[in-house]
């Protein structure tokens, strides 16, 4: 389940290191206790417990850049930057929410700091457009596939809709979760996440599909 | 945004569905769409829906690779070079400490309580000081910092806090900041701080020292310090 590096790293360490790993690591019945606990750790300069943090979290929180950069290479340079900046402000976690939540929040600041630094090229947004309506026999054949055609169009969301439906489907984070990471109210949260199932229907519809609803 | 502002066709039950998909929603907001999905075809048609999207979304995410295992490898060798603040965490382990030795105590020793809140004023300048003395302690470390961790914590502004300010205050403020003391207090209560420079330079600098002097209750006082 860890990666291997981490956990060779632990066996490195010895006996002690590998058994401290592990109760770090594997307790999945007190996650979210130890991940707090585990938080309190690194704000002390515990490097195990740093690792044991990243071997949790690292996959989703690279998944969340991923699906906000559309670039593989860039973000694992922010998740890098997002787990030094967890190393550093470790100490500032107050535990209002989960550790992972606070992770997610970061990881949003540092994405958006990489793209207001390095602004995604015009030619890709052009790009999705143009495959779009280039419909070559493989993309049709798939159009028949409602459920590929979908996932097309939750890949082709905007940003600021792209966030709030992997926050709330795949993250599974609530309400209160999602205002917090966003920075945004309550109800805006509640009608982002509804201009963002409207604009999935719009493009439904627009490829043929009407899904009647909103 | 009150209800009179809610965007066209926009349903507050069909609104929640997503929540209602990922079992975050409170009991009793569970209990009322549950009540009307059974009689709400239109309801049930939207649930399908999103659940739709939910496993769209799902796909896409499952489908993305992990990160290469050398991220880890970068991110630990440059931990001994990150400035880190503290501030908060010496904040709640003093505040916990405290709480604990409250509750060990007699009633009738709450009579001290008054003792024990001159005693937290006069703790407070010294966690302050504590602070300024843990970053001091990472001064060493700064000298090998990497040339790009050198380019983002290059601001340092003398600062000195007013008299009524908490430690929390102070705390709060140097992390909304991500800033560190890294020298103080000095002669007259000054405090050199080090803080990320912002990406728009001298531009951001001033903004971020207006910023800084707007919080009255907190800075008596902020300026840039000498290179």
């Amino acid at each position: 389940m860890f990666d291997t590096i981490i956990l060779n790293d632990a066996m490195g360490r010895g006996l002690e290191g590998m058994v401290r790993f592990i109760e770090l690591a594997t307790d999945e019945t007190a996650a979210s206790r130890d991940d707090r606990q585990l938080v309190d750790r690194i704000a002390t300069g515990d490097e195990l417990a740093f690792r044991a943090l990243y071997a949790r979290h690292n996959l989703r929180i690279h998944r969340f850049i991923r699906r906000l950069l559309r670039n593989p290479s860039a973000a694992e340079d922010v998740l890098s930057e997002v787990f030094l900046a967890a190393w550093r402000q470790a100490g500032g976690y107050e535990g209002r929410s989960t550790v992972n939540t606070w992770l997610c929040g970061i990881a949003r600041n540092k994405a958006l700091e990489y793209l207001r630094k390095y602004p995604p090229a015009a030619e890709h947004a052009e790009l999705a457009e143009v495959a779009d309506s280039a419909d070559t026999p493989e993309v049709a054949t798939q159009k028949s596939n409602k459920k590929a055609l979908l996932r097309q169009c939750v890949e082709r969301l905007g940003l600021e809709h792209r966030d709030v439906v992997d926050l709330v489907y795949y993250h599974g984070k609530s309400i209160d979760e999602v205002a917090e990471i966003l920075r945004i109210p309550l109800n805006t949260v509640k009608t982002r996440m509804f201009y963002a199932r409207k604009k999935l229907s719009e493009m439904l519809k627009l490829a043929g599909i009407d899904r009647g609803w909103p | 945004m009150t209800p009179n502002e809610m965007p066209q066709g926009y349903d507050e039950l069909e609104a929640l569905l997503p929540w209602y998909i990922n079992g975050t929603l409170d009991a009793e907001t569970r209990n009322r769409i549950a009540t009307a999905l059974v009689t709400d075809a239109r309801l049930r048609k939207a649930l399908e829906l999103a659940r739709d999207e939910a496993e769209a979304v799902d796909d896409i995410n499952e489908s993305i690779a992990p990160p290469a295992p050398r991220v880890l490898g970068n991110i630990m060798s440059r931990l001994p070079s990150v400035q880190r603040s503290n501030s908060k965490f010496a904040w709640r382990l003093l505040t916990e400490r405290f709480t604990e030795f409250v509750a060990g105590v007699q009633p009738r020793t709450l009579v001290y309580t008054a003792v024990a809140a001159a005693l937290v004023l006069v703790v407070q300048s010294g966690v302050i000081g504590m602070l300024a003395l843990q970053n001091q302690g990472s001064g060493p470390e700064l000298a090998s910092v990497p040339e790009n961790d050198i380019a983002t914590q290059n601001v340092r502004l003398i600062v000195k806090f007013v008299p009524g300010a908490t430690v929390s205050n102070v705390a709060e403020l140097l992390d909304e900041l991500d800033a560190g003391i890294l020298k103080g207090p000095s002669g007259g209560g000054l405090f050199t701080i080090g803080l990320d420079a912002p990406q728009d330079g001298e531009l951001g600098i001033d903004r971020l020292i207006r910023e800084i002097e707007s919080k009255k209750d907190i800075v008596a006082f902020v300026s840039r310090a000498a290179p």
